[in-house]
């Protein structure tokens, strides 16, 4: 029976543990109907992710290469630019 | 009479029809009651409390023919003789409103245990399934399959889970097959209209899935069960409980499964290059079943709860304005949560009340589902499509026996479907709407001899109209549809002509959508002025069953007026027109007259110098000049199968070898791309362990030479993403 409760108990914590919905997201900006990753912002969860999907991100500095390190075609301004989370690469 | 006053005992033996001796181990199972008993070593059974009417028992034993037989209440002491036969060929049927073996059936119908589809095992129910000849899978990625009978899938498929109708958004071309493989015994597939007995939108055919059987008279079972898939990296994780006691009947259920992104195929044998993954094709999904079942003397009822969830990531997702296949490839993965993705709750209940009298019987099923289906494609934290489903349904039969030969089944059917979209859903591509189905049919059935004939007819209206007060959409749809079959079954050749129609009002979807379906990364326009499609089928049936070779052949046409389908719309300059806000390409709905034919070959050779042996192949074919999308490839299907009979402690009980040959598709579309020949192998072996309780596993391979190939029917070959590689599995069951 003992071991039954910690099974469950554990079972319990870890399913509420994943209800926190959290995601990674980026700044990404589309540049002749291609989208690139600016940079990446971080972890976001809950309120904060809903509020960042919904606000964007402004851009403060002029970017010139990618989050990656890449070359941009051309140079993202500063500007307010899309946050993306969660997206698969 | 059984010591509680209810029902009574019916018992026998069963014996060899050549030598007269009790066959043991013999399942003898009540179709009504949903449980059965096994006979003993001398072939005696005995199943007590069951109902004070006239029963049907399916008798089945390793190495003999199946057998069908009524009992009336006041026989006991059967004698049930069996015939030997190496081929099994069929299984019960009772989709088409009676209990019948397959050979007897004047419907097109073909049931298979689930089981039996998975001798080598398959990752999903769709794709067991399309072991049949004529059925295929329409897929996306692994996660999410439909499946096709004939060449037609979606809307025009119902599907049906012991008589409730699941309905699932299965419009939308990656909106999934809502079924997990979890407490299912047996698939029936009805191929072609069958509008007869199931009303509007059974055009193409009908899924018919009957849940396993309780455990046996005054049993109790435990079962668990766990699978593993190397590809994907998936595991299956099942457990039920049965219970069975005097006329009181109890079934549990739950399981869960997760799959990672899967790996496609490479064709460089000798020099594999890295592996590559299917960006954001992982899913999981789980469910909780339960069924509790009673009977007294003249009633039957049952109660059937499903809850399902699957999250599935949505592969072929870029934000490349040109993209290649590389844009959906990655050489690494990872479990976590990645959009775009669906996320599915379904509810399922399910009340089910049966009348026997004396030469009557009336079923009555109360039916609710609830499908709630989310979207996430631009925002995690906002759903792009939310929308809930819920049907609930009514479905009256009353059948009548006139005498031995002659029967008459009347039913009547209804539904009531709401659509909602949630309140901060982005995008509205099908409106709020209400949906509204009544339907009456009457079948009258003969049986003489060798010959089953039946012949009936139906009328459907359905009622579809948008919740908006001003400016709404109404308008009433009817349809009248017959079926018509007569079949003769000898010991040695089974004939059928079966004649039937089918019709299905326009969708919702196809009557207003206006807007984004960013799963499918398409715009969509709908019309209004749509009329119902109507369905024509002609099938026949030529079955030879020899005591060690089996052969059939059932040719089909299927004509459907009013075929409603997508094409690309393009501009003057003849290039693809895109929405001005989403960028995303134009996809129109039309109407056109398509006419589907083809037809089935089967062959199952058992040579008498080697019982061990089976040799089992099918060919389906399909063909239709009205360059529709999406139309199958034809198939060969070879499967060699070896059983083993041996006393050790681990025992190998059959290894089975598949090859399927998939022609190439050229028959296409006029926006889509022709597909390439490809052919698999796929190997498995099924064996036990011993012990006080018996370990089944299964091992083998899919996909054997990770042969990289693209199907017709996947949704991700328009971005040239590949099938699945090579799969390893192994699953272990336990039974207590």
């Amino acid at each position: 029976m003992k071991k039954i409760v910690v099974f469950l108990s554990a079972v319990t914590i870890i399913s509420l543990n994943s209800c926190n919905k959290c995601a990674e997201c980026h700044a990404a900006h589309e540049i002749n109907g291609t989208e690139y990753e600016l940079m990446e912002l971080g972890e976001y969860c809950d309120d904060d992710l809903s509020s960042i999907e919904a606000s964007g991100y402004t851009v403060t500095d002029t970017i010139y290469v990618t989050a990656d390190g890449d070359s941009l075609p051309s140079p993202v301004y500063p500007q307010d630019v899309e946050v993306h989370c969660g997206e698969d690469h | 009479m059984s010591h509680l006053g209810y029902g009574q005992i019916v018992k026998g033996k069963v014996v060899d029809n050549n030598t007269g001796e009790g066959i043991p181990l013999v399942e003898v199972f009540c179709l009504e009651t949903q449980n059965g008993t096994t006979s003993d070593t001398d072939g005696n059974w005995e199943l007590e409390n069951m109902v004070n009417f006239q029963i049907t028992l399916l008798v089945k034993a390793d190495e003999f023919d199946s057998k069908l037989i009524k009992v009336k209440n006041q026989e006991s002491d059967l004698v049930i003789q069996l015939e030997h036969s190496h081929i099994h060929l069929d299984e019960v049927i009772v989709s088409t409103s009676d209990s019948k073996l397959q050979r007897y059936s004047t419907f097109p119908v073909e049931s298979r245990k689930i089981a039996d589809l998975n001798k080598i095992e398959q990752t999903n129910l769709t794709d067991a399934m399309s072991n049949i000849p004529g059925i295929y899978n329409f897929s996306t990625g692994n996660g999410i399959a439909k499946p096709v009978i004939r060449g037609l899938s979606g809307m025009r498929v119902l599907t049906s889970q012991n008589g409730l109708r699941l309905e699932n958004q299965q419009w939308g071309a990656d909106h999934g097959f809502a079924v997990l493989n979890l407490g299912i015994d047996r698939v029936e597939i009805i191929k072609g209209p069958s509008s007869l007995i199931y009303g509007a939108d059974a055009l193409g055919g009908v899924i018919y899935l009957a849940d396993e059987p309780y455990a046996n008279y005054n049993k109790n079972e435990l079962k668990a069960s766990t699978k593993f898939e190397s590809n994907s990296m998936a595991t299956f994780n099942k457990i039920s409980f049965k219970k069975s006691k005097d006329n009181l009947r109890f079934a549990v259920y739950g399981g869960f499964f997760s799959r990672n992104n899967y790996a496609i195929g490479d064709s460089g044998l000798l020099n594999p290059s890295k592996k590559e993954y299917v960006v954001n094709s992982k899913n999981s999904g789980g469910s909780f079943k339960t069924a509790i079942g009673y009977n007294n003397k003249n009633w039957i009822t049952n109660f059937r709860y499903q809850l399902l969830y699957f999250q599935n990531g949505l592969p072929g997702h870029t934000h490349d304005a040109n993209p290649d296949v590389s844009s959906f490839l990655s050489n690494s993965r990872n479990r976590s949560y990645t959009i775009p993705a669906q996320k599915i709750f379904n509810h399922l209940a399910q009340w089910e009340n049966k009348f026997y009298f004396k030469n009557d019987e009336v079923i009555a099923q109360l039916g609710f589902t609830s499908n709630e289906l989310k979207e996430y494609g631009e925002k995690v934290s906002v759903a792009g499509i939310d929308m809930t489903l819920q049907n609930t349904s009514y479905n009256v039969r009353w059948k009548h026996n006139f005498n031995k030969h002659f029967e008459i089944v009347s039913g009547s059917q209804g539904m009531l479907q709401s659509n909602t979209n949630g309140q901060y859903a982005e995008e509205i591509l099908v409106p709020d709407a209400n949906f509204n189905d009544l339907g009456a049919f009457s079948l009258l059935k003969g049986t003489f001899n060798l010959w089953n004939i039946q012949a009936g007819a139906r009328y459907d209206q359905r009622r579809v109209k948008t919740k908006e007060v001003i400016g709404g959409f109404d308008k009433g749809f009817s349809g009248v549809n017959y079926s018509a079959g007569i079949s003769r079954s000898s010991k040695i050749l089974t004939t059928r002509i079966n004649a039937s129609t089918g019709f299905r009002p326009p969708h919702i979807s196809e009557l207003l959508a206006d807007g984004v379906h960013h799963a499918t990364m398409q715009y969509l326009v709908g019309d209004s002025n749509f009329e119902s499609e109507r369905a024509n089928q002609i099938d026949f049936y030529l079955g030879t069953h020899f005591e060690h070779l089996e052969i059939v052949i059932n040719p089909f046409i299927n004509q459907i007026n009013n075929y409603i389908y997508k094409i690309q719309r393009f501009d003057n300059n003849n290039q693809p027109e895109r929405d001005d806000y989403s960028g995303l390409f134009i996809f129109d709905m039309k109407q056109t007259d398509a006419v589907f034919y083809g037809g089935d070959i089967a062959i199952h050779y058992h040579p008498h110098i080697a019982h061990w042996l089976h040799l089992e192949s099918n060919l389906s074919l399909l063909s239709n000049q009205d360059s529709l999308p999406f139309i199958p490839q034809n198939r060969v299907n070879n499967t060699i199968k070896v059983d083993f009979k041996s006393g050790n402690k681990l025992k190998l009980n059959s290894l089975s070898a598949q090859y399927i040959y998939f022609f190439d598709q050229n028959s296409v579309a006029p926006y889509e791309k022709t597909s390439s020949a490809y052919q698999l192998i796929n190997i498995g072996c099924n064996g036990s362990i011993s012990s006080k309780n018996t370990i089944k596993y299964s091992f083998g391979i899919n996909n054997l030479l990770n042969i990289k190939y693209i199907d017709h029917l996947s949704r991700l070959k328009t971005y040239e993403i590949p099938n699945p590689g090579r799969n390893i599995y192994i699953k272990f069951s336990l039974t207590i």
